[in-house]
């Protein structure tokens, strides 16, 4: 009796906990779960079809990789009490400052396209027309951010969030080997040797997992929510539970590809939640619902890390707790990213893979300078005080920032020259 | 019209200038190490223009 009556506590303390949880999380579940986004998911679906499980061990390592990079923002933010663009403007004057800024707005606006790319292709799986997609999206985010209040904002953010665990019902549906997915991935290995195409395919999912958004969009979400340098232990957890959650969802949906799609040279998400469709109609719905809230998590973050900057760099009132009229670029420019954006998918022969590759080579200039201007305002005394970067941070996120930057960089020549690496 | 626009082009230069002033100065000390890692960010950015410039330039060339 004693035995039962301790696990209904413990079972009660582990809901209450939870509770308590959900209602002070976020940014940091939210920008890690947004991580995975339409290009993130059709990354992994397409490793999946190509690489079955073995890839998995690659993404268990790239958890904590995105961890190390995002909690150096949440320290920034806390502590500065201003956004990325801001900071980068103060600490290192116009030329940077304009750099950074014109880069991001240039990126965002190109990934937000992809986006909807995502978005309107996963909903027209169900006889959706793209033009429906594209207002319903909009008028959805314009109304998410219409409450004027950041917790609103945050909270509907994080049920979209839960959507993205689709992926796990859908693995199940699909009945993985279990000995398989753990003998085949966890081990770190390189299937068929380090060819091009292996290596094309793991910078792909590192570009996924490290993007220039997410650290503009988290330092400014810190601050719009107003986090203190008290609130720095909570929000780290809040970013590693982000980044478990990211490498979950991953893990699960190349375990869905990768049972039923192994070695069918499916390219994208949709492509794969069709072809799924025809081995079990819930695990391939799943798929799409699954990629249609990727997209719509990642157009979430993409406009309003744009808005924040804007919003900074040129002294509007930039935060969501503020109303329309109190507010109106911010918001205006909010709408218009997303409007422009869903109405190039709309352009009958728009050059869309073209696009998604010139997202992949803008990114790749952004992130290295983005990642140094990180790791150099952290180790600034005078900028933030004891919550500086230890030896042990400088150690591990050195080491992860030059290994990007070699990696992105060596991905971005792959992108731009595809005939240097083959036959590598 | 042409006033309108000649006025919103105005006020946005005004708001750029004004921007580079407020953060003229870099508040960061330029220590040897931050002089180093921006002018190696420097290099590396140059490197990427000109390779999309070269690869542009091809492009449009094997278009001719």
């Amino acid at each position: 009796m004693n035995f039962l009556s301790n696990i209904f506590y413990n079972y009660r303390r582990l809901i209450k906990a939870i509770q308590l949880y959900l209602i002070l999380a976020g940014p940091g579940i939210i920008v890690m779960i947004a991580d995975n986004d339409a290009g993130g998911i059709t990354t992994y679906a397409a490793t999946g079809a190509k690489y079955g499980y073995e890839l998995i061990w690659f993404l268990v390592i790239l958890g904590p990789v995105a961890y190390f990079i995002q909690e150096m923002t949440v320290r920034l933010g806390a502590v500065t009490k201003r956004g990325h663009a801001e900071a980068i403007f103060d600490a290192f004057g116009p030329f940077w400052g304009w750099f950074s800024f014109i880069d991001l707005a240039l990126v965002n606006w190109l990934t937000l396209v992809t986006e909807f790319i995502g978005m309107t292709a996963a909903l027209s799986i169900f006889g959706v027309p793209p033009i429906a997609t594209v207002l319903m999206v909009v008028a959805i985010m314009a109304w998410m951010v219409w409450q004027g209040r950041y917790w609103t904002w945050e909270k509907l953010a994080i049920v979209f969030c839960a959507f993205n665990l689709i992926y796990i019902p859908a693995a199940f549906l699909v009945h993985p080997s279990v000995p398989e997915v753990i003998g085949q991935g966890i081990i770190p290995h390189f299937p068929g040797g380090l060819s091009n195409e292996l290596f094309f395919f793991l910078m792909a999912n590192i570009g996924t997992t490290i993007a220039p958004w997410m650290l503009f969009f988290q330092q400014s979400a810190v601050v719009d929510k107003g986090l203190k340098e008290k609130d720095i232990p909570f929000a780290k957890l809040d970013t590693a539970v982000g980044a478990a959650f990211t490498v979950i969802v991953a893990i699960f949906c190349i375990i869905v590809t990768g049972t039923v799609l192994h070695g069918s040279g499916i390219e994208s998400a949709a492509q794969a939640a069709v072809a799924l469709m025809q081995y079990d109609k819930y695990a391939g719905t799943f798929l799409a619902i699954g990629l249609f809230d990727a997209g719509f998590l990642g157009a979430i973050c993409i406009s309003l890390s744009s808005s924040w900057a804007f919003g900074e760099v040129f002294g509007w009132a930039h935060s969501l707790n503020n109303k329309v009229k109190e507010a109106p670029w911010f918001y205006a420019c909010y709408v218009i990213a997303l409007l422009s954006a869903g109405a190039v998918v709309l352009i009958p022969n728009a050059p869309l893979v073209l696009i998604t590759l010139f997202v992949q080579v803008i990114a790749v200039t952004l992130l290295p300078a983005a990642l140094v201007f990180l790791v150099l305002l952290l180790n600034n005394e005078e900028i933030m005080g004891k919550y500086k970067n230890t030896l042990l941070d400088n150690v591990i996120n050195g080491g992860i920032v030059l290994a990007i930057i070699i990696l992105s960089t060596l991905y971005a020549l792959s992108a731009i020259f595809p005939e240097l690496f083959r036959g590598a | 019209m042409i006033k309108t626009v000649k006025g919103f082009f105005q006020g946005a230069v005004d708001k750029v200038n004004e921007i580079n002033t407020r953060y003229e100065k870099p508040r960061i000390k330029m220590t040897p190490w931050v002089k180093a890692s921006l002018f190696l960010l420097r290099l590396y950015l140059i490197f990427m223009v000109l390779i999309l410039l070269y690869k542009f330039a091809a492009t449009v060339g094997s278009m001719n």
